[in-house]
This record gives structure tokens, sequence and C-alpha cells, in this order.
């Protein structure tokens, strides 16, 4: 019987046993203490290999792309000095909406504020989109909050919260998915998260339309995300009209390998 | 390889690739660094080198990147155990085309448990897990085994070059 116990089944027995142990305290919760101080050691060297790792690729990547970034450069220029007319038109119609909602007597919009944070790690391992902040809940961030980057690009959601540290489920991981509408058709949908860079934006009523080349944001339906978020720009329509529903091939607006900050949507 | 010098490596291993697998990212889809180093340690180490590192690099990983702890923890140690027993019955002389087989070979193991896996958490969570099998197959799982070729290559390398700077 001692001889079966310790023999390599029974080792393996009990290593899978332990295991098997381990992976319910985790389900029922008990490990979130231990985690917690795991990552509030690790965090400062993630910390050190994300920043040294960034500036090693950020160098790098300019020395190969150099007639990319001058080409670049100079079509930035120029989109600059269209965004300036826009900007001045926006600001006389939010001058204007301002002035209208005083005279009707309605409420102001709804606000939220903002929890600036930046980004330390990608998930090395699964293939989750699934990246690391440097801020959790001592910064008072909660799980299920919307994250954007600059430009109010909606990049995910926070999916995990330690004291120290937070974990971002992109838009594109394949658990993702958000209530989202065309902007100028105003077609509804789910976009989806496919693995890899590809979003889907499915569940689109065979007889709504949606054109190439136009903007995809959040419906605000669900109340997890504010309406307007910017998600991506559809780059074609995938289904065909035997489907009961349309669906629609979604370019990501961010660039997900870049990620330097994130800004964590905190209801008001 | 000793254990303690490998353990430290797939601790510095595993940071690294936290720190770089964003950028270094091909149609979405990133290499797995702590596993090809993983198995890089599984090449020239004895089986309780390869299991401790295992159990080492199945940490981080669940610690990291699992909804629950224990899964890599899990599937690290039975590519361990299966690189140990490759190790003594096909594959005894380490070269890089050996290197390479085992790469891929335990690249397929690992991938389509962590499918699995995957399938199974939102199958037990009752969602719809989006990655579907065809999708996996045709084009997850050939990228990412090609990625972990392609840096097994470099590791190898990179490994070699420093060998023969130290040996002079």
């Amino acid at each position: 019987m001692k001889k079966i116990f310790f023999s390599k089944f029974g080792k393996a027995f009990i290593f899978v046993a332990a295991v098997s142990l381990l992976a319910f305290l985790s389900l029922k919760g008990f490990l979130t203490g231990p985690k917690n101080l795991a990552y509030k050691i690790f965090l400062p060297v993630q910390k050190i290999f994300y920043h040294t790792g960034s500036s090693v690729s950020d160098y790098a990547g300019a020395i190969f792309t150099l007639p990319e970034i001058i080409n670049q450069n100079k079509n930035l220029a120029e989109e600059n000095l269209k965004l300036q007319g826009d900007l001045s038109k926006m600001s006389e119609i939010a001058r204007e909406n301002i002035f209208l909602k005083e005279r009707f007597d309605l409420p102001a919009d709804s606000d939220f504020n903002y929890i600036l944070a930046n980004v330390v790690g990608y998930d090395p391992v699964s293939f989750g989109q699934v990246v690391f902040i440097d801020k959790g809940s001592s910064a008072g961030i909660e799980k299920n909050y919307p994250v954007v980057t600059t430009g109010n690009v909606l990049i995910g959601l926070v999916s995990e919260v330690s004291a120290s540290t937070a974990k971002i489920q992109l838009i594109a991981d394949p658990e993702s998915a958000i209530n989202v509408v065309s902007q100028d058709n105003r077609t509804t949908g789910i976009l989806k998260g496919g693995g890899g860079n590809s979003l889907l934006m499915d569940m689109i009523p065979q007889d709504k339309n949606v054109d190439v080349g136009e903007k995809i944001i959040t419906s605000g339906l669900g109340g997890i995300f504010p309406k307007g978020l910017l998600s991506g720009t559809v780059e074609k329509i995938v289904s065909s009209d035997v489907d009961v529903f349309k669906k629609a091939q979604i370019q990501p607006v961010f660039d997900a390998g870049n990620l330097g900050i994130a800004l964590i949507i905190v209801p008001r | 390889m000793k254990t303690f010098p490998a353990l430290i490596l797939i601790f510095l291993v595993f940071f690294l690739s936290m720190a770089i697998a964003g950028q270094l990212r091909f149609g979405g889809v990133s290499f797995n660094l702590v596993f090809v180093a993983f198995v890089f340690i599984g090449l020239f180490s004895s089986g309780k080198t390869v299991f401790a590192a295992g159990l080492f690099a199945g940490f981080f990983s669940d610690l990291f990147s699992s909804p629950i702890f224990g899964v890599y923890l899990l599937a690290f140690s039975a590519a361990a155990a299966i690189l140990i027993a490759a190790k003594s019955y096909i594959f005894a002389k380490p070269n890089v085309l050996v290197f390479l087989t085992e790469v891929f070979l335990a690249g397929v193991f690992f991938d389509l448990f962590a499918m699995f896996l995957n399938k199974f958490l939102a199958f037990i969570n009752l969602q719809d897990f989006a990655v579907g099998w065809k999708y996996f197959l045709t084009y997850l799982l050939p990228l990412n085994l090609a990625m972990n070729l392609a840096a097994g290559l470099a590791v190898f390398m990179v490994a070699r070059m420093f060998k023969k700077r130290l040996s002079a």
C-alpha cells in the first residue's frame, strides 16, 4: 500500500488533488488575499520590465520605420489643420447647445470622472486580450468600469481588480460583447471580440444598413458603457442574405500593442 | 542547467514576456516566450529541474493569466512530464531540430489545453466563448505555433552565441 502511495502515480494523484483544491479555493475567492499580495510584490518588477521593453521597442521601431514616420508626420500635419477647423466649428455648436439647454431648462449631460492609469504589461500566456494597469481598487477602480484611451476611444473594461493593479479586458478579447450603434445609419448591433485583432459587429438586423468606413460607437444600452465611445470603423460586411442577422468586420481604432495610458471611466 | 538558474530564467522571461507581448504581435497573436523558455530548459536539464521550472512557470501564468488558479500549473506540469518522457525515450540528443520539434509538439498540446479550458470555463459560466474551433485550428493555433517556432529559433541561436562567447 505504502509502495503504491509513493509510486509515481501516487505522487501524480496527490499533485492533481492539491491543484484541484487550489482551483476550488480560487473559485470560492479564498486566494484573493494572497493573489493581491503577490501583485503588490511583483508590480514594481513588472513596471521596470515594461518601461524598459517599451523604450527599446520604440527606438528599434523608429529605426526601421523612419520613412513611414516622415510620411505619417506629413499626413498628421494636414489632418491637424483640418481638425483645428472642425474644432472651432464644434465649439460654436457646443456654445449653442449650452445656450439652448439653459433656455429650455434641460438637464446638463451626465459627466464622468476619469482615473488615469499606466499600462504595465500584457497577458503573456493565454489567447485572451488582457492588459494590466498600475492602479487598482485603492484608487477607486471597480470591476466592469469602462476604459478608454485618448480621444474617448473605447479599449475595454476592467475585468479583475486588486488593491494595486487591475486587468483590462480589451474589446478584441473573445469574451467581450458590447452594445454598439453605427454613427451615421444608427444601426444597432453587438460588438464581439474574436481573439487576434478581429472585431465583429453581430446581430445587425437584415433590413438595416451599415456602410464600409462608418464609425461604430457604444450605444449606452446595457448600462456598462456610456454612449458615444468610439469603438472602431466598419471594414467589410461579412454575412449573406440568408443569415438571420448581418455581420460586419470592424477595424479597431487603437493599437493594442502600444497602449501607454488608460483612462478608467468612473460614474459620478 | 541547474534548478536555481532555470527558475531565475523563467522569472525573467515571464516579466520580459509581459512587457513585450503587446508590441511583438502578428495578426493580434503573440508568441509564448515563457513556454519556449520552459521547453529550452527541458532540453538541457534533469527531470527534477524541468518539473520545478514547469511549476514555477505554471504558478506565474496562473497568477497573471488565469481566472482560476491551478490550470496552468496542471498544463505546465503535464508538459513537463511529456518533455521528460520524450527526452528519455525519443529525443536524447539536444540539438536545434529536436528543440523545435519539442516546441511544436508541446505547443500543440498546450494550445489545445488552453482552448479546451476556455471552452469549459465559458460552459460552466453559461457564457459564449467567441473563438470557434474552426478559427482556432485555422488561424490562432498555426499562427501561435509559427511564432513560437520563430521565437524558439531565436532563443536557440542566442543561447549558442552565449555558449560560444563563454567558452572562448
